[in-house]
């Protein structure tokens, strides 16, 4: 037999003897199973024939791996990425932080930031840990502050305020709700700064009275007038002096608890508010050609808290993190010693995930002592806190080999090993009380008690990491913030769109996910969420209001249904001023099919200067012509390209087009357009004509979608690259799933249970 | 006085202090003494260095100046390079240097990736996702092991692109080979700060009067004892492929133990600003924080707090568009310019604004007394990129220029040709050379730069 595939030179190698190198035949599987191989084209066996030879090579890779099993090895230390230590802080000590204003972002692998081998450390990191472990431990404990501090929260000038913004009072529009946790029981100043004109500095859309309140906790604290400044009536009080400082009075002080609370600023509506029909809704407030905002009404652009001032007589506020902390209260001298003990054990325990000694108490307690040498008791809490948040055992999982273990031998984690790589699988987080307890005693390692233990934790709140951190890299939702659509070309992408887009997927993922649907409906799901202002977007009528909430697509989800038919995957496949059928297609291959292409050769070829010749415009398709004319293109983009192109009827913001009007200078829309043309050929040959289509056959084969997911499953639970040894057990998970139609918690729950992620092998 | 101007530094860029009330600007003046004690005279070293990476190459016509014949080096600014004309007497532009380790030599057409990976060591980047990442150490970690011995931060690396974006990196290449140009080891890549509010807390701690700064550099000295020794007893329990990563965290440590004690010592005076206006975070603007981040390298060179900083204007492969400037086409997009005028002009254009940039900064130095010259005077800038044209992505022809007097070390207002190829890392030896760090060899260095062009000896 002969095979050929791009680099994979095959002719050398023994089809007779698969498990002499595994590694090799399972890329052939891959390529084989993702119909790329042999190329377009090229001759190739009958469909029957092809797929007897991808199920022989897969049955016998199986049998090679199940006579010489190989767990493989996640590192022995596995360091807390950032979202994993902004939830154990939050679940070790009951404090939300923003972990971004205190960490720096950590570097990815294989698509994820949670790969073990290149969480590394060093000294401007470990600095960092410092920094936040003073932080965090000072806001848990509630010590006393010693000079006030102002924190800034940013509106973006983006993000239009002219509607009700979701969790704010109805009959308000606009302005912003934050969650702050005030550090202690004391007066802080609230001040409230209102979006300025980008040329003359002056506050905008001041024409008239508007009142806006100020809430504490859904409370109302205080209501501000704000009185009309002079100009045009209806023009904006630019360059105007007065308006300059307008806000510099919006400010209070107000005592307030210690702990975490909402705060919210909003615009009362005015009872004579402009008609909606008269404005036009959904423009970017910011977008003026470079000439600044132009509000008619005014924008909230800063809330900054700063604090705390002294307030004597306010009592002390017992805040969750402070419940969850003092385990006791020592009334005496003699008993602070005990009780800090009892403290220390409790969040040692659980937040290095283990059972502790006095050994491990050791260093904690000395902490204690200097702290309380210096102050008081719960100085010496603080510091052992923060302690505790600097040490190895906190910020690395560490695994353990068994001691004696002759080298590249297989075995069982140990229950507390496996209880944590559950929880920062599932939750990114470190296991809470049963979860420890259960492996403490030995029963996590039953098969019964692991499962019934995933599908509690699935149920939990805390698994929406799964989304924000699993599907948010799978399927790029992360990169949403930083697109920047031309602002030309698509005035009304502003920034609620943005957090919309993701918010929609999101939303789609997280529901897949705790109803256990079918991991297909990903791609052909008939449902979806949408809010009034992304319907709008889609062209979906009758739906009001800043609210999400589930929508039945019906016969639209021919077109909206699934991840390719939302704005937020269509767009972060991208570029700013059109779509870009190549970033769509490598976006599938990568994500649904499973097999990335090569990145683009050193010397690339224009594509046609703009999109007309001879008076004719040409579509995009047109344009990227010589993709597939030229032949070092051709071989990968008569790959890529297709499937990008049946998604062609999306604009590069995601809303539905029927023809490509992308003009050739990106300042000037084009009149002409041309037909979209959506129809091509998978690798292995389906043909389709649109989304729908392309859904279809995307699904003729639903094993291939399903091994693709497992597989980024399965890199993200276990922190390391997935190597050709893994791949029998992610073909297990896949086919035991197929007769079920692949329940996404099933699939979940397969990855934790298979050997990789209970098993470990031994170093060489 | 030439502190942070309001035009610098938008309201909005900084929070007031507490109290409301603005900061004493003379503060931080009368703090400088006791800071920078270090005079610059000609006979000593430079005594700063700076690296500024620009990513996806450069336009070529608009960038490379005009040839003014054979023997005459004398610099005639490109169109590119014309923000540069208020220091052109120190600056000093290179052509024919490569970075041939940025090449695939058999690990594929991952160009972005390595362009970046090789800048500032000539070592190619194993290719990988795994534990076994790999560049080399960077010329600015060398510099810096010697030249800040006696300063608080060893160096100070920052960025101005967050680096949590997916699906931007080389497929075979870990994501860290581009998020970061300077590797402090082998082994152990640096991460790049792009909040301006962060670095400013590494530059001068998180505020409080001088005595509670003390108490908590004591707080933070006594912990990092504790985990030392922690750690140590931790590479006990594990076997010896394991301990790596736990030397790499107990070198951290250490590392940062021995920055403490400097802080503390220097903290006896009470010297440190009290009532520094520190930044609010990073700053809507594209400008605006770019610029931020400049200021906070001339406060970081002013006070002596670091003597080598690297500054990533942008990630290689950025697709930033720059609305402001009128370019709303993506970097990497226009960077692929095809040959057509319209993409090349903007391709340029991005280019330009980014030595615009630089200049404002070079504009701060140069107005900063330093001893018996300008700041400007005692410190030398690389700045440049991996990839020569975006549109092919070569590494030969690389983009480079150098900037400032170098303590009276370098030779500016000269435009340098060398022969096709020769390798930048022998500039980098010669740079290093000029900061007094003596280097045989750097990645695939020949040797010095053959004709030490850059002399002013």
């Amino acid at each position: 037999m002969k095979v050929h595939s791009g680099n994979l030179a095959l002719e050398a190698h023994d089809v007779t003897h698969v498990d002499q190198d595994p590694a090799l035949w399972e890329k052939v599987v891959r390529k084989l199973r993702a119909g790329v191989m042999p190329p377009l084209g090229m001759p190739r066996p009958a469909k029957p024939d092809y797929d007897r030879l991808a199920s022989w090579l897969e049955t016998e890779l199986d049998k090679a791996e199940a006579a010489h099993p190989n767990p493989g090895r996640t590192e022995a230390l596995h360091r807390l990425n950032r979202a994993e230590y902004q939830n154990t802080v939050r679940d070790l000590l009951g404090l939300d932080i923003d972990a971004a204003k205190l960490l720096p972002a950590d570097d990815g692998s294989y698509g994820f930031d949670n790969i073990a081998g290149v969480l590394k450390m060093s000294p401007s990191l470990m600095e960092r840990y410092l920094a936040a472990a003073g932080v965090v431990s000072r806001l848990a404990v509630g010590a006393p502050v010693k000079s006030p501090e102002a924190a800034i929260f940013r509106i973006s000038p983006a993000l239009p305020q002219y509607d009700h913004v979701e969790g704010l009072p109805f009959g308000t529009r606009g302005g912003a709700l934050v969650k702050y946790t005030f550090p202690v029981d004391a007066e802080y100043e609230i001040h409230v700064e209102l979006q300025r004109s980008g040329t003359s500095g002056g506050i905008s859309g001041l024409a008239e009275a508007h009142d806006m309140e100020v809430s504490i906790g859904g409370e109302q604290v205080k209501l501000f007038s704000l009185k009309p400044r002079g100009g045009r009536a209806g023009a904006q009080a630019e360059g105007e002096g007065q308006s300059k400082e307008a806000d510099a009075d919006l400010r209070f002080r107000i005592p307030v608890q210690a702990g975490p609370h909402d705060v919210g600023v909003a615009f009362l509506l005015k009872t004579h508010a402009e008609e909606t029909g008269m404005r036009e809704p959904f423009r970017r407030t910011d977008n003026s050609g470079g000439n600044g905002v132009n509000l008619s009404q005014p924008h909230v652009a800063a809330l900054i808290i700063t604090g705390p001032f002294d307030k004597p007589g306010m009592a002390r506020t017992e805040t969750p993190s402070r419940k969850l902390i003092f385990a006791c209260h020592p009334a005496s001298a003699p008993e602070e010693e005990p009780c800090a003990k009892e403290i220390l054990a409790n969040l040692a325990r659980r937040g290095y995930r283990r059972p502790v000694s006095d050994r491990d108490l050791a260093p904690l307690l000395a902490e204690y002592k200097t702290g309380h040498e210096s102050a008081d008791f719960e100085s010496g809490i603080e510091m052992a806190v923060r302690r505790l948040l600097v040490s190895p055992e906190f910020l690395f999982r560490v695994e353990r080999d068994p001691a004696g273990i002759a080298p590249q031998t297989n075995y069982r984690v140990s229950d507390l090993e496996l209880a944590s790589r559950l929880s920062f699988f599932l939750w990114s987080s470190i296991p809470d009380d049963e979860l420890l307890g259960l492996a403490t005693q030995g029963k996590l390692k039953d098969p019964m008690v692991f499962q019934q233990q995933a599908r509690r934790m699935l149920a939990d709140a805390r698994s929406q990491a799964l989304v924000q951190n699993f599907a948010g890299q799978w399927l790029y939702l992360r990169n949403v913030p930083a697109v920047t659509p031309n602002l030309d070309m698509f005035p009304d992408f502003d920034e609620g769109l943005r957090q919309d887009l993701r918010h929609e997927t999101e939303l789609f993922f997280g529901a897949i996910v705790n109803e256990n649907r079918s991991a297909l409906e990903l791609i052909n799901g008939n449902f979806t969420y949408l809010n009034e202002r992304l319907a709008r977007h889609y062209g979906i009528p009758n739906i009001y209001g800043s609210r999400f909430r589930r929508v039945e697509l019906g016969d639209l989800a021919l077109v909206r249904g699934g991840l390719l038919g939302q704005g937020s995957i269509l767009t972060v496949t991208s570029h700013a001023d059109r779509t870009s059928p190549v970033l769509r297609g490598k976006w599938i291959l990568e994500n649904i099919l499973g097999t990335p292409p090569a990145p683009p050769p050193a010397i690339i070829p224009p594509l046609p200067e703009n999109n007309r010749v001879g008076g004719k415009v040409l579509s995009m398709r047109e344009r990227m012509a010589e993709h597939r004319s030229n032949p070092a293109c051709a071989g990968c983009h008569k790959i890529i390209d297709p499937a990008g192109f049946a998604l062609e009827n999306f604009d590069a913001v995601g809303r539905w087009r029927d023809a490509d009007n992308t003009p050739a200078v990106t300042w000037v829309r084009s009149e002409a357009t041309a037909p979209i043309d959506a129809s091509g050929v998978l690798p292995d040959g389906s043909k389709f004509n649109g989304p729908a289509e392309l859904r279809q056959a995307l699904l003729s084969d639903p094993s291939r979608f399903a091994t693709t997911l497992t597989t980024k499953l399965m890199t993200y639970a276990l922190g390391r690259g997935v190597e050709y040894y893994d791949m029998p057990a992610v073909r297990a998970i896949v086919r035991d799933a197929a007769a079920n139609h692949y329940p996404l918690q099933t699939l979940i729950m397969d990855v934790a249970a298979s050997q990789p992620f209970q098993m470990r092998r031994s170093p060489e | 006085m030439n502190f942070i101007t309001k035009k610098a530094l938008p309201r909005r860029a900084f929070l007031r202090g507490a109290g409301s009330a603005l900061i004493g600007l003379p503060l931080l003046e009368s703090m400088i003494p006791a800071l920078s004690a270090m005079s610059s005279t000609p006979a000593n070293p430079v005594k700063r260095l700076g690296f500024i990476y620009i990513p996806n190459g450069v336009c070529q016509g608009p960038w490379w100046p005009k040839s003014a014949g054979p023997g005459d080096s004398k610099l005639e600014l490109s169109p590119t390079l014309t923000p540069l004309e208020p220091f052109r007497g120190q600056v000093t532009v290179l052509r024919g240097l490569a970075h041939h380790q940025a090449e695939g030599l058999g690990d594929g057409d991952a160009e972005h990736t390595r362009a970046g990976s090789v800048w500032l060591n000539g070592v190619h980047p194993k290719l990988t996702e795994g534990a076994d990442v790999r560049a080399g150490k960077t010329a600015d970690q060398i510099a810096a092991d010697q030249i800040c011995k006696d300063t608080a931060l060893t160096s100070l690396e920052l960025a101005l692109e967050p680096n949590y974006m997916v699906g931007n990196c080389n497929d075979g290449y870990s994501c860290v080979y581009m998020n970061t140009f300077v590797w402090k080891t082998a082994t152990m890549p640096l991460p790049m700060e792009n909040n301006p509010r962060v670095v400013f807390e590494r530059l001068f701690g998180m505020g409080g009067s001088a005595a509670e700064r003390l108490a908590e550099i004591r707080r933070n000295r006594s912990i990092l004892d504790s985990v030392s020794e922690e750690m140590a007893s931790l590479q006990k329990s594990l076997g010896a492929n394991d301990r790596v990563i736990v030397s790499e965290y107990l070198d951290s440590v250490r590392e940062i133990e021995q920055r403490i004690r400097k802080a503390e010592a220097r903290t006896d005076g009470g010297a440190l600003p009290e009532l520094l206006e520190r930044p609010a975070g990073i700053p809507e603007s594209f400008e605006e924080h770019a610029k931020l981040m400049f200021d906070l390298q001339w406060l970081a060179y002013r006070t002596d707090v670091t003597r080598v900083i690297t500054f990533q204007l942008a990630r290689e492969f950025s697709n930033r568009s720059y609305p402001n400037i009128g370019v709303t086409d993506g970097h990497h997009t226009v960077s692929h310019h095809e040959n057509t005028a319209a993409k090349q002009e903007k391709y340029a254009k991005i280019n330009k604004y980014h030595v615009e940039l630089f200049a404002y900064f070079l504009g701060k130095m140069q107005s900063t007394p330093d001893g018996d010259g300008s700041l400007l005077d005692h410190s030398m800038f690389l700045y440049g990129g991996g990839i020569s044209d975006g549109n092919k992505h070569d590494h030969t022809n690389l983009p480079l220029l150098v900037a400032g007097g170098g303590a009276g070390r370098l030779k500016g207002g000269r435009y340098l040709e060398y022969p096709e190829a020769t390798p930048m890392s022998n500039l980098l030896i010669s740079l290093l050379d000029k900061a007094g760090v003596k280097l045989d060899k750097l990645g695939d260095s020949t040797g010095p730069l053959k004709v030490d062009g850059l002399s002013a000896l």
